[in-house]
């Protein structure tokens, strides 16, 4: 003997496959149209207002569909059991509560019922959001202050390096000698250069022309000295 | 008379896992005994009965299996696991002491004289 209660929704929670093989062929098309939850409820063959409370109730529960499924499988049986004790559909609806707050309730309640995988990525992805929601108005807040505001320079770290400098006497000044001696040095040979001047030894074929070189700056080294 | 939500949200798992004490049960079972054993008090509707089974779950207290025949309808059924049984002993015991503490400042009645009806005194007289 067939169970008649069977098929219902513990056949809608099955893969797309074994619902082909096992839907009548007259009703495949019209069974594969038609939302896997809608149609698992249609097939209660429960009283029009109760399955349209259990379809408004998994809905509502935005929860996965093998959930919704099996929500709507355990209220179709509690149904069920209600019409065959004797009370009315409509008394039974009126028992069940408030739609919107069962929905909600059923919802957080099976979402604990989630691997704890799931409620580590649902809270990485929680903090990361957060993080990146945290930078976006650290930005945006950087940002307004850098064009809406003129920066003010409450110290001048400039003058203050400069201020030990600036107590030395004009004539005591090195650095202008360095510059002039620096902008008068005549162009170094480019044999010379190449040889890295001052690595030349006195046997080296370009001593004469070092010699002659160094001679030639000598007003420039006196400067330095 | 109905149960503030604060006191249900209490009482209503213990309740729940005492009904699970003697063997597995489904919802509607549920349902009619917490109704019919509490005199009406603990009565809850399945908007809250079926919220409150998943929480358990979740929690470990309890476990389901959905049983099919060629009889009957398919049933999802509850039952008590290790966990659940713990927390039900751990939990009655805690009842136990509210209850004597509310006995004791005469609001329920004494577990040792269970037919003693508080009475209130609002007058401020001897009681």
């Amino acid at each position: 003997m067939t169970n008649p209660h069977r098929t219902d929704i513990a056949l809608a929670d099955q893969n797309l496959v074994m619902r082909i093989l096992r839907t009548p062929i007259h009703i495949l098309p019209q069974n594969l149209r038609r939302k896997s939850a809608e149609r698992a409820i249609a097939q209660t063959n429960l009283p029009e207002l109760l399955q349209r409370l259990i379809l408004d109730v998994t809905n509502r529960s935005k929860l996965w569909r093998s959930e919704r499924l099996d929500v709507a499988r355990e209220l179709a049986s509690h149904f069920h059991d209600g019409l065959a004790s004797g009370t009315s559909s409509d008394k039974l609806a009126e028992n069940f509560g408030d739609r919107a707050q069962a929905a909600a309730l059923i919802r957080r309640s099976k979402k604990r019922c989630r691997p704890k995988a799931w409620h580590a990525l649902a809270l990485t992805t929680k903090a990361v959001g957060l993080l990146f929601i945290a930078t976006i108005a650290l930005y945006l807040a950087l940002a307004a202050r850098a064009f809406l505001t003129h920066p003010n320079i409450a110290r001048n770290y400039l003058a203050e390096i400069n201020a030990d400098i600036e107590k030395i006497p004009e004539a005591n000044r090195a650095w202008p000698l360095y510059r002039q001696a620096y902008l008068a040095q005549p162009r170094m040979p480019e044999e010379i250069a190449k040889e890295q001047f001052p690595a030349i030894k006195p046997e080296d074929p370009l001593w004469p022309t070092t010699v002659a070189y160094v001679k030639e700056c000598q007003p420039q080294i006196k400067l330095l000295h | 008379m109905r149960i503030e939500r604060e006191l249900m949200r209490g009482a209503g798992p213990l309740a729940v896992l005492k009904l699970l004490e003697r063997g597995e049960m489904y919802g509607y079972q549920l349902v009619e005994a917490l109704a019919k054993r509490t005199a009406g008090v603990l009565d809850m509707g399945q908007s809250t009965l079926y919220p409150l089974l998943y929480n358990l779950e979740a929690k470990g207290l309890i476990e389901s299996v959905w049983k099919t025949s060629t009889t009957e309808r398919d049933r999802k059924y509850y039952r008590l696991t290790k966990a659940g049984i713990k927390r039900l002993l751990k939990d009655t015991e805690q009842w136990r002491a509210v209850n004597a503490a509310m006995a004791a400042l005469g609001i329920t009645a004494s577990l040792a004289n269970p037919l003693r009806t508080p009475r209130l005194n609002l007058g401020g007289g001897a009681a």
